[in-house]
């Protein structure tokens, strides 16, 4: 037999093996859909579809303003469909891209503050403080005292009492997205919490 | 002890269970109205096709710009070839001797010269070439 014939059969061989050995599960299924110049737009297309508006809201509740959001999640999902190569899958998809829409939104929330000479914070506080005057703000009296106390919290409480509290997420999740420990994430949500029950009785 | 233990002294109302779980749905509705942002009416159906276009503009913005830059890579690399064979045909030391002669020249020599100086730094035989022929009968 040739040997190029002899080079066919190993390669399928192994080919065989791996499927054999190493099932993919759905997620591996995707990504390898979205790796695929052939698939990927669509498959792209239905990440979109299915992740755009839990990204959205973990983004709008970080910078507050609509239109401020609307560019911050744009950039998430192209940041998404480029660097999905770079994907290591020791982590679900979706906490991956949970993480480039925390880190696009503190990016965007430095530039912001940085080009009119603030602290990220104080910049934060200036967006809860004018919410009231926002079209896409529907909360009552209570919600915006809320947001503003919210606003005052240090960079990683806001961030772990927004995802806790309002999102409802769960320790370990948290602890992957934001590659903290849970003890620290439990922490950080303890002093937030009780700085804005102080906050509210006093 | 164990009497004590497995009584149960405690009562909830008559259909508080049932109530119960009505309460709870009803307290998730309460929660979900703890986000009090809105969006403009019909976003997220337009959306998706505004990701598309902006990555679609990136994409092209991408290619445009990487020819832009091989352009300009070409034009820096031609106009140093283009500098190294002038510099290597005449140095800047002579370019610039060769314009105080000029120099030298056109303001000396063409403003205080006549034919007699002019003739004085000719050979014979050119002196005899250049007037010759007037000369001649």
């Amino acid at each position: 037999m040739k040997f190029n014939v002899w080079i066919k059969l190993l390669s399928l061989t192994l080919v065989y093996l791996e499927n054999i050995i190493f099932v993919p599960n759905e997620q591996s299924i995707f990504i390898k859909a979205l790796r695929n110049p052939l698939t990927k737009e669509e498959a792209f297309k239905k990440l979109v579809s299915e992740y755009k508006e839990r990204l959205y809201w973990h983004i709008r509740k970080l910078v507050l303003d609509h239109d401020d959001a609307h560019d911050v999640v744009q950039n998430t999902f192209i940041k998404i469909h480029l660097n999905i190569d770079r994907f290591r899958e020791n982590s679900s998809l979706y906490t991956w891209m949970y993480r480039i829409a925390t880190n696009e939104s503190l990016n965007f929330i430095n530039s912001k503050a940085s080009k009119m000479g603030l602290q990220n914070q104080e910049w934060i506080e200036a967006k809860a403080n004018g919410l009231m005057a926002d079209s896409y703000f529907d909360g009552d009296q209570a919600a915006l005292r809320l947001q503003k106390m919210v606003a005052q919290l240090p960079e990683k409480q806001r961030i772990v009492f927004n995802m806790k509290y309002f999102d409802n997420m769960n320790y370990e999740a948290m602890s992957e997205i934001l590659d903290t420990s849970v003890g620290a994430l439990k922490a950080s949500y303890h002093h937030a919490v009780k700085k804005i029950k102080n906050e509210l009785n006093d | 002890m164990t009497d004590f233990k497995n009584n149960n002294p405690f009562k909830v109302p008559k259909g508080y269970f049932d109530e119960l779980e009505e309460q709870l749905c009803s307290s998730e509705d309460s929660i979900s109205k703890l986000n009090p942002f809105s969006t403009p009416e019909n976003y997220f159906e337009n959306l998706e096709d505004l990701i598309y276009r902006k990555l679609h503009i990136q994409k092209t913005e991408k290619k445009s710009t990487s020819n832009y830059l091989l352009l300009k890579f070409s034009a820096v690399a031609a106009s140093l070839i283009l500098l190294i064979t002038l510099f290597e045909k005449t140095s800047p030391t002579e370019l610039e001797n060769d314009q105080a002669i000029n120099d030298f020249i056109e303001t000396y020599y063409i403003e205080n010269f006549d034919s007699y100086d002019m003739l004085s730094m000719m050979e014979d035989t050119e002196i005899e070439l250049t007037i010759a022929p007037e000369l001649k009968p």
